[in-house]
C-alpha cells in the first residue's frame, strides 16, 4: 500500500526583526527554516499506520528550493521509506492552486492509497492546497484529522475531524483519499541516530517541473489565480491574565496564568488550585478533553 | 641473653612437618588461582568490545594506589569506617609481610646462606610490630562487627557472606594469638613480653593455671586449625567479596587518570552501529571490572543528591543490578548458552528508565567512590541507548532536542533574539574582521532567561568597568551542547561541538571567559577530544584577576552572611573553588558560611543531566534539600556563580516560603561592593 505524504519546508517566522512584509517581518539573518509541524505530524500519522501495516510504502513529497532537501531528509530519518524533490529555484512565488497543480501532477500516474499533508503551512496559514490537490486528483478529501483508522479491508477510512470549540465529527471515507492532519493527532517522533545516519546516505530523487506534463503550455506564477497584495501584522490583542512576574514562584504562576490573572477569574475559566501535581493533571484533563491531546 | 631472642619456627610442631604446609599452600594458591581465572574470563569475554589496559599516567596510577589504596585516603574521608578498614588493611598487610619475612628467613635466606636474621633486637620489633597489627586489625573488626550488626547504617547491604567474612578474619587473629600465647607460657621467656597479643593470652592461661602437656596439645591442634583456616581464607578470596582485595587496587591503578568532568565521545558514527549500552555485552571490559571493583560500601548513595532526595536511584544499587547482571549473562555464557540474563535481552532495559533518568550528572558518586569507580558513566551509557537507538524519552525532550537544532539555543528563543540581554550595554561583537583579547561566552542561559540575563549583563558591566577588551559572538553564538551530550544525544552534542570549534577556530580572541560553568567545563575540557584547544577560563577567575590587579576596586562594606554554594561543574569538575571564595572574602564585613558540603563535596541543585528541561521525577525537590542544607548556616545572602543553581535556589527559596533571603551571582555582590 502506497502512502503519500505531501511536506513543506517553511520560513519560520518566531521574531519581528525585520521590515518586509514579504519576509514575514523577520531579518534576512535571522531566518531559520523548519519542516511545516503539521506536515510532521502528517508524516507521524503515516508511520503509525505502516506500523500497523508492514507493507506501507511511505514516499514523502516536497516542492521547493535547495532547503527542501533538509526537510525531506528529516523525513526518511524519521522512516519514510523515499523522498522526491520538486525543484523550484523560484520557490515561494506560486500561489496555493498552483503549487497543488504541481504536487498532483507529480504523483496523477502512481497507485496510491492515501495522501496526508498538515492542514496549513504555519507561513502562510493558507490550508488551500491539501483540498485542492484532491480535487485534481479527483478523490475525497477530509480536513482537520485529529483520529484516523483503516478498516481491515483496507477499503474505508474512519477519521475524526476537529470541528470548533473542541467539539469531534466521525467521518467514513473510502479511499484514495486525502487527509489533511490537525494538531493533537500524534507527538511526532525524534528520529533514531541510525535512522539519521541512514538518511543521510539515502538517495532523494529529484524532478523538475517540466518533467510533470502539466495541462498547461507554460508555466509560473504569472499562471497563478490569485495574489498576495500586501501583508499586515495583526493588531496587538490585549493580553487578559497570564502574570509572568518572576517573583512568585513556577507553580505559583502557573497557577496564576491558569486562573486568568491574580485579581479574579475571568467568566466561564475555571481557577486550578491545589499543588503543582494537580495543577498539571488538572491542565491534562482539560488538554484531553479539548482534544489538544490524544486520549 | 641477646641471642636468645628469636623462637624455632616450627616449635612444637615438627620441621619435618614443613612439605605439608607447602602442599596446603599449593593447593590453597591453586583454588585462588583457578577463582581468579574464571572472574578473568566473566571480566574479559562477556564485553563484545576489546579491552586494553592503558599504561600511561603511571605516575598518576601509582600514587593514586599509594595514596588511596595504602593510605586509604578516600576511605578516611569518614572516620569511623574509613579506621576501621584502614585497620584491618594495614593490620594485614603487616601481617602479610610478616609471613613473608618468615618465608624469605626459611626458604632463602637460611637454607642458601645460612643466614636468620630474625633474631635479637630485630626479632623483638618485629614481633612487636606484628602484635600491634594484630592488634589493630582485631580493633577494626570489633568495629565492622559493631557498624554492621549494631549501627546498621542504611547504605550496607546486608548479606551472611560479609559476616562470615567477619568472623572468619576474626578466628583467624584470635588463633594466632593464641598460639603465640601457648607457646610463651610453656617456653617462659620473659623478654617475650613484647609479642603484646601473645603475652596477654600467657598472662591469662598462667591465671588459669594451665598444664604443661594440655597446652602443648592444644597448640599442635590450633596450630594446624590456624593454618588451615588461613590458608582457607586465601582460597575463599575470589569466590566471595573479598575479591577486591584483587580488585579494587587494580581499579584504582585502572582509572586513576580518568577525568569525571568529560564523557567518552562516541568516535563513529556509522549507520550499522550500536550506540550506547543496552545489554551487558555492551560495556566495555574496564566498565565490567568497575562492577567487580565495587565493595557495596554505599558512599556513592550516601552522597548521591538523587538518592538523597528520595528519588528512585542509587548508584551503589545501579552498580550492584548491572553486576547481578553481569554474572548472569556470563555463568550463561560458560554453560554454552547463547541466551543472555533474564533482564539481559536486546529489548529490556538493564535498568528502569525512572532510574536511568533521575541522575543529574553531578559527578558525585564517582567523587566520593574509594575504588574510582564511576556510577553516572554507566547511567550515561544507557541514557545514550534510550536517546540514540530506541528514541525513547519524555516528549520534552523532544522539544528539547527540536529547539537546539532549529534555533541554536537551549530555550528554543531564535538567533534573533541572541543580543537582547546586551541592550543599552554597547558590547562589541567579535567577527571574521572584529578581534578583541577576550571573548565572553554568554550561553543559553545567560542570553535567554529572564533572571539570568541580568547577571550577563552586570558580568559584561564589570568587564568595561574594569577596562577589558572583550566582545561576544552576539547571533553567532550557539549552545556550547553540555545538555544534549549529558541527555545522552551525543550526536547532536558534536554536530553542535564541531559547529562551534569551526567557529571559534576562524576568529581572533586570545582567551574565552564564560558565564556557566557548563560551557566552560564543555569548552575547556571536552572540545579537545575533537581537536580544538582554547585557553578557556570560568568569570570567576576572570573576576579575581581583575581584582587582585586593582582594575575592579572593592570600596564598600558589606555586613551580610552569605553562603556559597559550589557548582558542581566549577568545583568538582574543574576544582575551581577558592578563586569564588578569595572573591567573596576581598570584601571586607562579609561573614562566609559553609555549607555543609561544600567544595568538592559540593551537592547538586537539581538542573544538571539535563534535568532544567525535564519533568520532576517523583520524590524530593532537589533544589528545597540544597536550599534547606544552606540554610542550616542561616545566611541571609545565597550566592552562587551557575546560572542553573542559581534559579534553582530562586525558586526553592520560593517555594520554601523563605522570607528576606535573597539569591545573587557572585558577580553581582562585588558590583554591589564597588
Ligand atoms: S552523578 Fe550524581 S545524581 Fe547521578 S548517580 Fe552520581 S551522585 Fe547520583
Ligand atoms: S561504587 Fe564505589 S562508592 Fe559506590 S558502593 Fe561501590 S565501591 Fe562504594
Amino acid at each position: 500500500m502506497k502512502v503519500i505524504v505531501f511536506v513543506k519546508q517553511i520560513k519560520y517566522v518566531y521574531a519581528q526583526t525585520g521590515i518586509d512584509p514579504k519576509q514575514n517581518f523577520i531579518g534576512p539573518d535571522d531566518i531559520v527554516h523548519i519542516m511545516n509541524p503539521l506536515d510532521e505530524l502528517a508524516l507521524e500519522e503515516t508511520l503509525r499506520v505502516k506500523e500497523k501495516h508492514r507493507d506501507t510504502e511511505i514516499v514523502v513529497i516536497s516542492l521547493g528550493d535547495g532547503f527542501a532537501e533538509d526537510g525531506l531528509r528529516k523525513c526518511l530519518s524519521m522512516g519514510a521509506d523515499r523522498a522526491i524533490h520538486i525543484y523550484d529555484a523560484d520557490y515561494g512565488k506560486l500561489d496555493a492552486w498552483m503549487t497543488a497543480m504541481v504536487l498532483a501532477y507529480s504523483i496523477r500516474n502512481q497507485e496510491f492509497k492515501l495522501i496526508f499533508c498538515g492542514r496549513r503551512a504555519i507561513d502562510d496559514n493558507g490550508g488551500l492546497v491539501g483540498p485542492y490537490i484532491a480535487e485534481i486528483l479527483r478523490i475525497p478529501h477530509v480536513s482537520r484529522v485529529v483520529k484516523l483508522e483503516i478498516d481491515g479491508g483496507r477499503s474505508k477510512v474512519l477519521v475524526h475531524r476537529a470541528v470548533e470549540r473542541g467539539n469531534r465529527e466521525v467521518m467514513e471515507c473510502t479511499v484514495p483519499a486525502l487527509f489533511t492532519i490537525e494538531k493533537g493527532i500524534n507527538i511526532p517522533r525524534y528520529p533514531t541516530l541510525p535512522g539519521i545516519l541512514r538518511a543521510q546516505k539515502q538517495v532523494i530523487q529529484r524532478m523538475e517541473i517540466r518533467d510533470l506534463e502539466l495541462p498547461l503550455k507554460s508555466f509560473g506564477p504569472a499562471l497563478n489565480l490569485t495574489e498576495t497584495i500586501s501583508l499586515s501584522n495583526p493588531k496587538p490583542k490585549k493580553r487578559s491574565g497570564g502574570l509572568a512576574d518572576a517573583t512568585v514562584s513556577a507553580s505559583d504562576r502557573l497557577r496564576l496564568m491558569m486562573g486568568g490573572g491574580d485579581t479574579e477569574t475571568k467568566g466561564d475559566s475555571t481557577l486550578v488550585e491545589g499543588s503543582t501535581d494537580n495543577v498539571l493533571s488538572e491542565i491534562e484533563r482539560v488538554f484531553r478533553e479539548s482534544g489538544i491531546l490524544p486520549e | 641473653m641477646e641471642h636468645m631472642w628469636t623462637r624455632e619456627i616450627f616449635w612444637n610442631v615438627g620441621a619435618d612437618k614443613k612439605i605439608v604446609v607447602y602442599c596446603l599452600a599449593v593447593i590453597a594458591l591453586g583454588f585462588f588461582s583457578y577463582g581468579i581465572y574464571r572472574r578473568y574470563f566473566l571480566w574479559r569475554k562477556v564485553s563484545r568490545n576489546k579491552g586494553r589496559i592503558s599504561f600511561d599516567a603511571l605516575g598518576k596510577r601509582v600514587r593514586s594506589l599509594i595514596i588511596d589504596g595504602l593510605f586509604q585516603r578516600r576511605l578516611l574521608r569518614e572516620y569511623y569506617p574509613g579506621l576501621m578498614h584502614a585497620f584491618i588493611l594495614w593490620g594485614f598487610f603487616v601481617l602479610f609481610l610478616g609471613t613473608l619475612t618468615i618465608a624469605l628467613q626459611e626458604d632463602i635466606t637460611s637454607p642458601l646462606m645460612g643466614v636468620s636474621f630474625l633474631k635479637g633486637y630485630f626479632y623483638l620489633l618485629y614481633k612487636l610490630t606484628l602484635n600491634i597489627a594484630g592488634l589493630l586489625a582485631m580493633a577494626g573488626i570489633l568495629m565492622a562487627l559493631v557498624r554492621r550488626y549494631i549501627i546498621r547504617p542504611d547504605r550496607l547491604s546486608r548479606s551472611a557472606e560479609q559476616g562470615v567474612i567477619l568472623i572468619w578474619i576474626l578466628i583467624i587473629l584470635v588463633t594466632g594469638f593464641m598460639l603465640e600465647g601457648l607457646r610463651i607460657y610453656s617456653l617462659k621467656n620473659s623478654w617475650e613480653v613484647w609479642s603484646i597479643g601473645g603475652w596477654i593470652v600467657s598472662e591469662i592461661l598462667s591465671r588459669l593455671n594451665a598444664q604443661d602437656f594440655s597446652v602443648l596439645y592444644l597448640h599442635k591442634v590450633l596450630w594446624w586449625a590456624h593454618l588451615i583456616i588461613s590458608f582457607g581464607f586465601l582460597a575463599y578470596i575470589p569466590f566471595s567479596r573479598l575479591i577486591h582485595l584483587v580488585t579494587s587496587p587494580a581499579n584504582i591503578f585502572i582509572n586513576a587518570p580518568t577525568s569525571q568532568a568529560v564523557l567518552s565521545p562516541i568516535v563513529n558514527f556509522d549507520a550499522s552501529g550500536s550506540f550506547g549500552v543496552s545489554t551487558v555485552k555492551d560495556f566495555t571490559p574496564r566498565q565490567i571490572f568497575d562492577f567487580d571493583a565495587c565493595t557495596q560500601c554505599g558512599r556513592c548513595q550516601d552522597n548521591c543528591p538523587a538518592y538523597i532526595s528520595e528519588k528512585p536511584l542509587s548508584p551503589k544499587k545501579v552498580i550492584e543490578e548491572l553486576k547481578a547482571r553481569w554474572l548472569e549473562t556470563g555463568e550463561l555464557m560458560k554453560e554454552g548458552n547463547g541466551v543472555e540474563g533474564k533482564r539481559g535481552g536486546e529489548n529490556d532495559g538493564l535498568l528502569d528508565e525512572d532510574v536511568i533518568w533521575s541522575c543529574t550528572l553531578c559527578m558525585a558518586c564517582a567523587e566520593s567512590c574509594p575504588v574510582y569507580i564511576s556510577s553516572f558513566e554507566k547511567i550515561m551509557e544507557l541514557r545514550r541507548s534510550l536517546v540514540l537507538m530506541k528514541s525513547t524519552f519524555f516528549p520534552e525532550i523532544a522539544t528539547f532536542f527540536r529547539d537546539v537544532e532549529t534555533f541554536g539555543d537551549t530555550f528554543g528563543r531564535g538567533r534573533a533574539f541572541r543580543e537582547d540581554w546586551a541592550i543599552g550595554i554597547d558590547v562589541k561583537k567579535i567577527s571574521d574582521g572584529n578581534q578583541a583579547d577576550i571573548l565572553y561566552w554568554v550561553g543559553c542561559q545567560g542570553t535567554f532567561h529572564d533572571r539570568n540575563n541580568l547577571i550577563a549583563g552586570t558580568l559584561a558591566q564589570l568587564f568595561k568597568a574594569a577596562g577589558a577588551d572583550f566582545g561576544i559572538l552576539g547571533k553567532e553564538e550557539y549552545c556550547c551542547g553540555d545538555p544534549m551530550r549529558r541527555i545522552g544525544n551525543e550526536y547532536l552534542f558534536q554536530k553542535t561541538a564541531q559547529r562551534n570549534i569551526e567557529l571559534l577556530g576562524r576568529l581572533n580572541f586570545n582567551k574565552i571567559v564564560t558565564y556557566c560553568p557548563h560551557c566552560f567545563n564543555t569548552l575547556k575540557n571536552e572540545y579537545p577530544q575533537f581537536g580544538a584547544h582554547f585557553d578557556v577560563i570560568h568569570y570567576t577567575e576572570f573576576l579575581r584577576d581583575l581584582i587582585r590587579a586593582g582594575n575592579l576596586k572593592i570600596t564598600k562594606n558589606m555586613e551580610k552572611r552569605v553562603a556559597y554554594h559550589d557548582p558542581c561543574y566549577l568545583a568538582r569538575a574543574n576544582d575551581i573553588y577558592n578563586v569564588p571564595r578569595e572573591i567573596l572574602k576581598s570584601i571586607p564585613g562579609m561573614r562566609l558560611v559553609e555549607p555543609e558540603r561544600a567544595k568538592r563535596k559540593t551537592f547538586c541543585c537539581g538542573a544538571g543531566g539535563g534535568h532544567m528541561w525535564m519533568r520532576e521525577i517523583p520524590g524530593k525537590k532537589m533544589n528545597e534539600v540544597r536550599v534547606k542544607e544552606i540554610m542550616n548556616g542561616q545566611p541571609e545572602i545565597i550566592t552562587t556563580s551557575c546560572p542553573y543553581c542559581l534559579i534553582m535556589f530562586e525558586d526553592g527559596v520560593k517555594s520554601l516560603g523563605l522570607e528576606g533571603i535573597k539569591c545573587l551571582d557572585v558577580c553581582e555582590i562585588i558590583r554591589d561592593a564597588l
